[in-house]
This record gives C-alpha cells, sequence and structure tokens, in this order.
C-alpha cells in the first residue's frame, strides 16, 4: 500500500497541529493564582458537622487549606466566633470579631495542608441562640510584612444547648 | 556627596581612626542581621520574599517551605529558641538555594527553547522526511521481489 497525498496532508497537519499544542503549553503564562480554604468534621470528611453545642464545649473540626498562587506562601487560620449574620466576614472583609486562635503554616505552589483543630465555644455564648465558628484564610503579604485577609472563609452555625 | 563628605572627614582624622570606625561599622551591620527577632513580620516576609524569588526561578524550594512551616509554628507557640534555630537553618538553605538559583534557572529556559526548537522543527521534518522515509522502508521491504515480465 502506498500512501497517497490526503493521507500525506492528514498527517503534516497533525504534526503542526501537536507542535503548536506543545510550544503553546511550554510558554503558556501562569494562570490566575487562588488559595482555598475548606471545613470538615473530625474524621476530615465532608456532612457530619456538629449542630449543637454546650458553653465552653470543646469542638473537633478538621481545616483545609489549598494554595495555588503560583509561589509559595505563609498562611494563618483565624478562628472567630460570629453571634449573627452581620458579623460574618465577606469576600473582602474580615469578620469584625476578635480571633480566639489562629494556626499559622507554609504551603508550596500547589500544595494543601490537612489539619485538625480544636476550637472551644465561648463560655457566655446564650443557650437557645446560634452562632458561627468562623475560620478565616489569612496570608503573609512579604511587601508590607502585614497578615492580609485573603478572602476566603468558612464556617459553621451550631446551636447552643445547656 | 554627604558620604564622600563624611569619608574624607575620616580620612582626616589619619588611617587608624578610619580603620576602627569602619570595623565598627562592619560589626554593627553584622550585629543588626543577626540579632533580628526571626519571629518579626520583617524576617518572615524577607523569608518569603526570598522563597517567591526563587521559586520563580525554578528551584525546588520544598525543604525551604518546610522550614518556613516549623519556623511559624515556632513562633505561632512562643518557642523562640526553636525559632531562632530553624530561623539560622532556614538562611542556610536559602543562601545554599541562593548560589544554584542562576543556573537553575539558565538550565530551564536552555531547555524550554531547545524544546520549542525541535516542536518547531517537527512540521517541517515530517513534510520532508516522511515520504522519503516511507518509500525507502516500502522499497526494503520488497527488495526481494523479482520483477516478471507480464505476458
Amino acid at each position: 500500500m502506498i500512501l497517497d497525498e490526503e493521507v500525506f496532508a492528514v498527517i503534516v497537519a497533525l504534526a503542526v497541529v501537536a507542535s503548536a499544542v506543545g510550544i503553546a503549553s511550554i510558554w503558556r503564562p501562569q494562570g490566575e493564582g487562588f488559595v482555598a480554604i475548606g471545613l470538615s468534621d473530625e474524621n476530615c470528611r465532608i456532612g457530619l458537622y456538629p449542630r449543637s453545642a454546650a458553653p465552653g464545649s470543646n469542638l473537633t473540626l478538621c481545616i483545609s487549606v489549598f494554595n495555588y498562587l503560583g509561589r509559595p506562601a505563609a498562611y494563618m487560620v483565624s478562628y472567630k466566633v460570629a453571634l449573627n449574620t452581620s458579623q460574618l466576614p465577606t469576600n473582602t472583609t474580615p469578620s469584625s470579631r476578635t480571633p480566639l486562635v489562629t494556626w499559622v503554616g507554609a504551603l508550596g505552589d500547589r500544595s494543601n495542608r490537612t489539619f485538625l483543630v480544636n476550637v472551644s465555644v465561648p463560655g457566655d455564648a446564650v443557650v437557645g441562640s446560634r452562632v458561627a465558628l468562623v475560620f478565616e484564610l489569612w496570608l503573609l503579604d512579604p511587601r508590607s510584612g502585614t497578615w492580609v485577609y485573603s478572602g476566603r472563609w468558612v464556617h459553621v452555625w451550631v446551636q447552643i444547648v445547656e | 556627596m554627604l558620604w564622600i563628605g563624611f569619608v574624607s572627614k575620616l580620612r582626616a582624622l589619619g588611617p587608624f581612626t578610619l580603620l576602627l570606625t569602619l570595623i565598627a561599622l562592619a560589626t554593627l551591620s553584622n550585629h543588626s542581621v543577626a540579632s533580628q527577632d526571626p519571629c518579626s513580620p520583617g524576617a518572615l516576609s524577607e523569608v518569603v520574599r526570598s522563597l517567591e524569588e526563587l521559586s520563580s526561578k525554578f528551584v525546588d524550594v520544598g525543604e525551604a517551605v518546610e522550614y518556613l512551616d516549623q519556623l511559624l509554628k515556632a513562633c505561632n507557640g512562643g518557642d523562640v529558641d526553636r525559632a531562632s534555630f530553624i530561623y539560622s537553618k532556614l538562611a542556610e538553605t536559602l543562601s545554599t538555594l541562593r548560589e544554584y538559583s542562576e543556573r537553575r534557572f539558565r538550565e530551564v529556559i536552555a531547555y524550554r527553547i531547545a524544546y520549542t526548537v525541535f516542536l518547531a522543527l517537527l512540521p517541517p521534518l515530517t513534510y520532508i522526511l516522511l515520504p522519503r522515509v516511507y518509500l525507502y522502508l516500502w522499497y526494503l521491504s520488497r527488495r526481494r521481489w523479482a520483477v516478471v515480465k507480464r505476458k
């Protein structure tokens, strides 16, 4: 069987496309970086979050932090308790509440870390009310030398019971 | 200009005084770096900046990131002694990586350029060589064939 011109043309066309895609993938610019934070239960699984807690009790939760910024990053997870929705953080502003505990660490690019945290529900929480356990993700800005809120947070609402 | 004026005044004081002053300045300069609090925002920022710079030059900063992680945890736990120890190891690692970074950057860029040239040559090479190689193999596989004149 002798290959005819059309078959050769198709093979050359495939070579051109493969070459273009290969070169583009070598020199493609870094995409927009992002960080993320996740919250799961004490077994580090999604779904079985605590629904109620007594004032002053401890809860074990699992935090996951993801770094896809395209560079190493130093992070801080800040734990706060919000008493109502107006005290929750937004994409641009952190919660106005005072941090109760912080966890810090460093992550390389395209890496993540999952760790258990033991947080306490405030002892002065009113029985019958709902509070949000808020975990905010902050990043160390090496230019200003300060911790900057990343705009990422997770929270879980719990009912305060006796 | 101010600096030149300062040096010329020192020179007027004599070589011995100048020597003593330079030693004192060098000591003070070293002291400020060595005695830097490893948990201060400035020190931590400097480390992160260095890691970003090295990472942009394709250097594997995994070990240094691990040290930074330990340093941050030690600082957060208030363990200054451990933080100082880790900081010194981290500084050592960063210094080693910096020496290697330029070569690593050149290697990666050279590899990318070579790979790009190879990929760019792929279509013309296919166009030129594929028919020739195919025909060569075609004739090779039939070289034992005998040609018989059709009756």
